[in-house]
């Protein structure tokens, strides 16, 4: 799976994950490998124990297919399992270059 | 930060915009500006048939004096751009398909300039503004001059607009994002980027 643009439709548990951007500025800088999902949230595995992020109105930094992508939470916002559909919708509906 | 112009300006002009996107129907040299396609149609067939040879990989826009013709384009994945002029017409179911479908409505300067019937032009404008507005369709404030004559500078468009109710910030954010769905290879979609 070499597309990027794929992540929206991929399964985030595993993926090594940082906040970036976050209206609550203790969540800016947390980083670590996803242990769980949830519609809402992420849950992350960071050094100093697991920590349950929301998606909504967060930018995550992900590492995926050998790059490093900025993913803005509201486009994954979604349970797990209709994720795969709906991220295939969003990337086809994006107007400009063809990703899939 | 980017005018639409329906010609190839000097390459040395400078109106303090940060390029210039060209339209034009047929196939042209634009220099270091970004190319843009122009579909001119008065019926919905004659917009299909054109689109049809439109590749995925350019910006479209497309001009139409007829509502239904409009309303078709909004409905397109290839239309990026509802152009405008004079005689453009859109009403507010088509306003709001925009926001829909991510289709930038074009809001010009150049029509003061040309036209007649300025109060006319003042009032449909307020009220596509103000439907703008209430649904947050991405829309752009330009020139867009045929000649270099009806080029503004970045300043006197956006004054004016502000002026009507125009969210300049937003304005912006969208001609920005047009651009970069095209032209920047580290953008996916609104959300999406490549960093490394």
């Amino acid at each position: 799976m070499s597309n990027p643009a794929l992540v929206l439709a991929h399964e985030w548990i595993g993926l090594d994950v940082e906040v970036i951007e976050s209206p609550n500025e203790c969540e800016v800088g947390i980083k670590g490998q996803i242990i769980d999902e949830t519609m809402k949230t992420l849950k992350i595995k960071t050094d100093k124990g697991v920590k349950t992020i929301a998606k909504k109105h967060r930018m995550f930094k992900i590492k995926f297919c050998n790059r490093v992508l900025k993913v803005k939470g509201d486009l994954i916002a979604y349970r797990p399992e209709d994720r795969i559909k709906k991220g295939i919708m969003m990337i086809k509906r994006a107007k400009g270059k063809v990703w899939i | 930060m980017y005018d639409f112009l329906r010609f190839v300006p000097d390459a040395n002009i400078d109106f303090g915009f940060e390029n210039y996107v060209v339209f034009a129907e047929s196939k042209i040299k634009v220099n270091k500006f970004y190319k843009a396609r122009l579909i001119k149609a008065e019926s919905v067939n004659e917009l299909i048939s054109k689109l049809k040879r439109v590749r995925n990989d350019e910006i479209v826009g497309v001009y139409s004096s007829n509502l239904k013709v409009n309303r078709e384009a909004v409905m397109r994945k290839k239309v990026d751009v509802l152009l405008d002029g004079v005689d453009r017409k859109l009403d507010y179911k088509t306003i709001k398909l925009a926001a829909e479908k991510n289709v930038i409505i074009e809001i010009c300067f150049s029509k003061y300039v040309k036209a007649n019937n300025l109060m006319r032009l003042f009032e449909e404008d307020l009220e596509l503004i103000r439907i703008i507005n209430k649904f947050d369709t991405p829309f752009a404030l330009t020139s867009a001059a045929s000649n270099c004559y009806e080029m503004r500078t970045k300043k006197q468009i956006y004054d004016f607009f502000s002026f009507l109710g125009a969210n300049i910030k937003s304005a912006e954010k969208h001609a920005i994002k047009l651009i970069r769905e095209y032209y920047d290879p580290n953008f996916i979609l609104d959300g999406l980027e490549i960093l490394e």
